[in-house]
């Protein structure tokens, strides 16, 4: 206690700014609780199972941390307020600069930053705690293996045809076509249960050309033919069409159309570069679906063809257990072994895929396979319905599932997040709401402290009957004048009325009474950066409507377009304590005219 | 023999005399004009050793004396100047629609001096002192501050303006924390801050409540903290509005002697003024008493020489208002007023107080009270 009163009669006989706002003890406050956060962020993940969903990063709003850091933090800011409410240098009229009325708000805004801002610690310990638990060799090697082992994991039946071989290096050049439309059955084709396979070359057209929709053309010629394209790349200005040329023989590499291991080029897991926390593979199932389908991977390809072609019991054993290490390291529910499982696998022959496992615990297989079938008879409900939906890989594969599970959609979720968390910029991609939360309450304080709480009600409810005229004004112009530019008409409505806002504190100081000019003033204390972003909002309409007027929109400048959030935020920000330190003196003048 | 000395011999007197009461704030008084720490350390040190032991008084004149001798030989700078700090002229301030205008008002004040400002309530004693604060705007007339600072802006001049209201506001936290931060704000040196405000506390008798809080502290210690609070400031001004409320009589006088005290400090003096109901006490401090009536102020015309003025009195008695006339019929008694408790008896000028008095102990009046207030505004009270 005597070390407090010392630090605080120290404070307040050197620093009076200082001891006023308590900053010192506010930091220090801050500091344990900050502590605290990361301790928690750093423990919340110890248990591989809260990797076990979506999204981790975003843990600390799911699972109620958000709770607990408002109600402390909100503890802290009103202790805080009553303690520093006791004092108030500037309305006693005691000596006080412009620059230390201010260094008050400053500090107001570094308290209140400090008391709000926990989340950053709690993600600091959890990416430390990821980053440490999983580095990043760890996590190659890791992914190699289940990538590998994620071949003989026969959730699906898509990854194992015959359209899927990428090795060769002549697989990824052949297109491979399914389409029954398009195969010759005259030459060299794969048919199985209902599906066929034909591999064709391609050739391309590119197209610079546009329509007036700003849209490619189609080839000329291939219009002409009505041939369909396979599919196009469009690489800065020019468009390519890939078209079938001919079918080519791949028989001496495919004996059979039958379900594979041979085919598996699906990598399972791939992680991401640094910074590249917005690759579409998790993210947008549209994108998942079109890297499922077609993206295989020939070196993943070509290790599974090696290693099957090997034939080695002992190594495949081996691949499967490292696996399912991992798998009990990251605690991913599953019934397989590595024996029983290898029995799955093994066909020496030719490998085929002739038994799946499911993908989660609670499924039950019969129930799956006739709810499956039921909804299937449903859907090609019509003639030939029946015999031949039965003839599909689909049925092949409901049928063919065995009682071993394995929770692929968990493991991915893992990775993700492992992966996410480790690269996830939490910092520049939050700190600006808490930067503006505080800017908003300290500017919101500031206002309370240098005026008092009678003007900041009366500003309250001027600011809420000034939005109701201007909304009325507005509304009254877009009927009766024009609905065309009534956007125009409110900006400048507000950018005049505004403008009168802010001049009389400034050049007229002593019209109107003070409660009036007391209203202008914390007006102008809250407003200035919103009006400083609508000149900016005016300027890009303009600067928007003449674009799509006169020049092609990519030509154009766009004011708003062109600094982007982040840095608009930056901008604005700067203004903000620009104005406040420049306003002070206006601040002074009005606090110290009489009634 | 400078002013400094002359007052320190005087309070020496005091001691000699063992008015010990006076003499300590006195002392106090002195050692606050030396500016000096080490007298400010040893003063303090005095006082806390006077509190711990308050019934050895032969060892406090002793030590008191020996400290006066050495503040007596510390240089004073007298503040010297003539000049005023407040020139109103002719202030008017209007109220909804001239249902009440106060003034006009015109009024010179000079630092060292004090006035006080008398009338009845809503005669606009407040808008007076509120006006002359800066905290009102006037409708017409001007004010004219000259203060030691060259051209003040407006809240450099209201930071040595200083206005206290009646009813002061409340104080949060610690009582000495709120005078450090006075101190601290007005740019002191950090190491004299201590000792400052303990002199001020010790200066305002506030030497055993300093480590109360506001709400365990009487009226009366609440305005003497205000006070304390406020002359940490070194106001050049300082208007009290209705200081006096809420004191009793003892209290009453004992801050209007200290206001007036140290107001007339020897290098640091300050014009004040203060409004009060109490007439007769704050008629005894002040250079001038501003009597405001219907936010009127009427300044006595000056006296004459030839002329002289009406010997008026007020007297407390069960004698009726036929004994009296008979009583003062040789005294040429022009008029006799009642109010109900107390006669007013009007004299021509001839006539002195002692005779009154001389003829009310010759026939024998029963009375409990009487007063000449020819020079009093009580007059224009009762009139």
């Amino acid at each position: 206690m005597n070390f407090i009163n010392k630090i605080n009669k120290n404070l307040i006989e050197r620093y009076p700014t200082v001891w006023n706002t308590k900053i010192v003890w506010m930091l220090l406050i801050s500091l344990p609780v900050h502590i605290i956060f990361f301790l928690i962020g750093y423990v919340s993940h110890i248990n591989p199972e809260t990797l076990h969903y979506g999204y981790a990063t975003n843990d600390y709003f799911k699972s109620g941390m958000i709770l607990v850091h408002i109600i402390i933090s909100m503890l802290i800011l009103t202790g805080w307020l009553v303690a520093m409410f006791k004092n108030n240098a500037f309305k006693n009229f005691y000596p006080i600069s412009s620059i230390q009325l201010f260094g008050q708000f400053l500090c107001y805004f570094i308290i209140i930053f400090c008391s709000i801002s926990f989340y950053f610690s709690y993600m600091f310990g959890f990416k430390l705690f990821i980053t440490k638990e999983y580095p990043d060799d760890l996590m190659v090697k890791n992914v190699t293996v289940i990538n590998k082992a994620n071949a003989f994991l026969s959730t699906d039946y898509q990854s194992y045809q015959l359209s899927q071989r990428k090795y060769p290096q002549i697989f990824e050049d052949l297109h491979c076509e399914t389409n029954s439309d398009y195969i010759d059955y005259s030459k060299n084709h794969y048919a199985i249960r209902n599906e066929v396979y034909q591999f064709y070359s391609l050739y391309q057209k590119a197209v610079t050309q546009k329509n007036e929709y700003n849209e490619f053309l189609y080839p000329e010629e291939e219009q002409k033919k009505n041939i369909d394209y396979v599919h196009y790349n469009i690489k800065n200005d020019t468009c390519f069409y890939f078209y079938r040329k001919e079918v080519v023989d791949v028989s001496e590499y495919v004996k059979s159309a039958e379900l594979s291991y041979y085919n598996f080029s699906r990598p399972f897991y791939t992680l991401s570069e640094r910074n590249d926390f917005d690759r579409p593979i998790s993210y947008d199932y549209t994108e998942y679906k079109s890297y499922y389908r077609n993206e295989g991977n020939a070196q993943l390809n070509q290790q599974i063809i090696e290693l099957l072609d090997r034939k080695n019991p002992e190594e495949i054993k081996a691949l499967l257990n490292d696996f399912l290490n991992i798998s009990k390291q990251l605690k991913i529910k599953t019934n397989l072994n590595a024996e029983n499982w290898f029995k799955i696998i093994y066909r020496p022959d030719n490998f085929e895929v002739n038994q799946f496992i499911h993908t989660n615990s609670y499924m039950n297989p019969k129930s799956y396979y006739i709810e499956d079938e039921v909804e299937e008879a449903t859907a090609t409900a019509g003639a030939m319905a029946g015999i031949v939906s039965k003839n599909t890989t689909h049925n092949y594969f409901q049928k063919n599932h065995i009682d071993y599970f394995y929770e692929t959609g968990t493991l991915k979720n893992t990775l993700e997040n492992i992966d996410s968390v480790k690269n996830y910029d939490f910092i520049s991609q939050n700190i600006h709401i808490y930067l503006w939360m505080s800017f908003i309450l300290s500017a919101l304080i500031f206002s309370f402290r240098v005026t008092n709480l009678r003007t900041v009600i009366f500003t309250g409810i001027t600011t809420g009957v000034l939005s109701l005229l201007v909304g009325l004004i507005s509304l009254m112009y877009s009927l009766s004048v024009s609905s065309y530019n009534v956007e125009y008409f409110t900006s400048y409505f507000i950018l005049a009325l505004g403008f009168v806002i802010l001049s009389i504190p400034i050049f007229m100081p002593k019209s109107g009474s003070k409660l009036f000019r007391g209203i202008l003033i914390n007006m102008s204390i809250l407003g200035f950066v919103p009006y400083v972003f609508l000149i900016l909002g005016i300027i890009t309409m303009h600067q928007k409507d003449a674009c799509t007027e006169i020049y092609n929109y990519s030509d154009c400048f766009i004011l708003l377009d062109w600094l982007d959030i982040i840095p608009t935020s930056w901008i604005l920000l700067t203004t903000g304590f620009i104005f406040l330190l420049i306003y002070t003196s206006v601040i002074k003048k009005w606090r110290a005219l009489p009634e | 023999m400078g002013k400094h000395q002359q007052r320190v011999k005087e309070v020496i007197t005091f001691f000699e005399n063992k008015d010990l009461f006076l003499g300590f704030r006195k002392l106090l008084d002195c050692a606050m004009d030396t500016q000096d720490m080490a007298v400010y350390k040893e003063t303090v040190e005095l006082t806390d050793w006077k509190e711990k032991h308050p019934n050895e008084e032969e060892t406090l004149i002793h030590r008191s004396i020996a400290l006066l001798k050495k503040i007596r030989n510390i240089e004073v700078k007298e503040h010297h100047t003539n000049e005023h700090v407040l020139k109103a002229t002719e202030i008017t301030k209007s109220y909804g629609n001239q249902k009440f205008t106060l003034g006009p008002v015109s009024l010179t004040l000079k630092k060292g001096e004090v006035f006080g400002l008398v009338g009845e309530n809503g005669n606009g004693k407040t808008t007076l002192l509120r006006i002359l604060a800066k905290e009102l705007d006037y409708s017409s007339g001007t004010l004219d501050y000259s203060f030691a600072a060259k051209k003040p802006t407006d809240y450099e001049l209201r930071t040595k303006l200083v206005y206290i209201p009646q009813r002061t506001e409340k104080w949060y936290g610690s009582l000495m924390d709120n005078l450090r931060f006075v101190l601290s704000n007005y740019g002191e040196k950090p190491e004299e801050i201590e000792l400052r405000v303990l002199m001020m506390v010790a200066r305002l008798g506030l030497w055993n409540y300093k480590h109360l809080k506001w709400s365990e502290l009487s009226s009366g210690y609440k305005m003497r903290f205000e006070l304390a609070r406020t002359l940490l400031r070194k106001p050049e001004i300082l208007l009290l509005d209705e200081p006096l409320a809420n004191l009793d009589v003892l209290a009453q006088q004992i801050i209007l002697e200290d206001l007036k005290s140290i107001a007339n400090s020897v290098n640091n003096p300050i014009a004040l003024i203060l409004s009060s109901q109490q007439l007769y006490e704050v008629e005894k401090i002040s250079n001038k008493v501003i009597f405001l009536k219907n936010g009127k102020y009427n300044e006595p015309k000056p006296e004459t020489e030839t002329e002289k003025p009406t010997l008026i009195l007020e007297l407390d008695s069960n004698s009726t208002r036929e004994e009296l006339t008979n009583v003062f019929s040789e005294l040429a008694i022009e008029k006799i007023t009642f109010n109900g408790g107390i006669y007013m008896l009007y004299f021509s000028g001839e006539t002195a107080f002692s005779d009154v008095i001389l003829t009310l102990g010759q026939n024998r009046v029963p009375m409990t009270y009487i007063r000449d207030i020819s020079a009093s505004t009580r007059r224009f009270f009762v009139n």
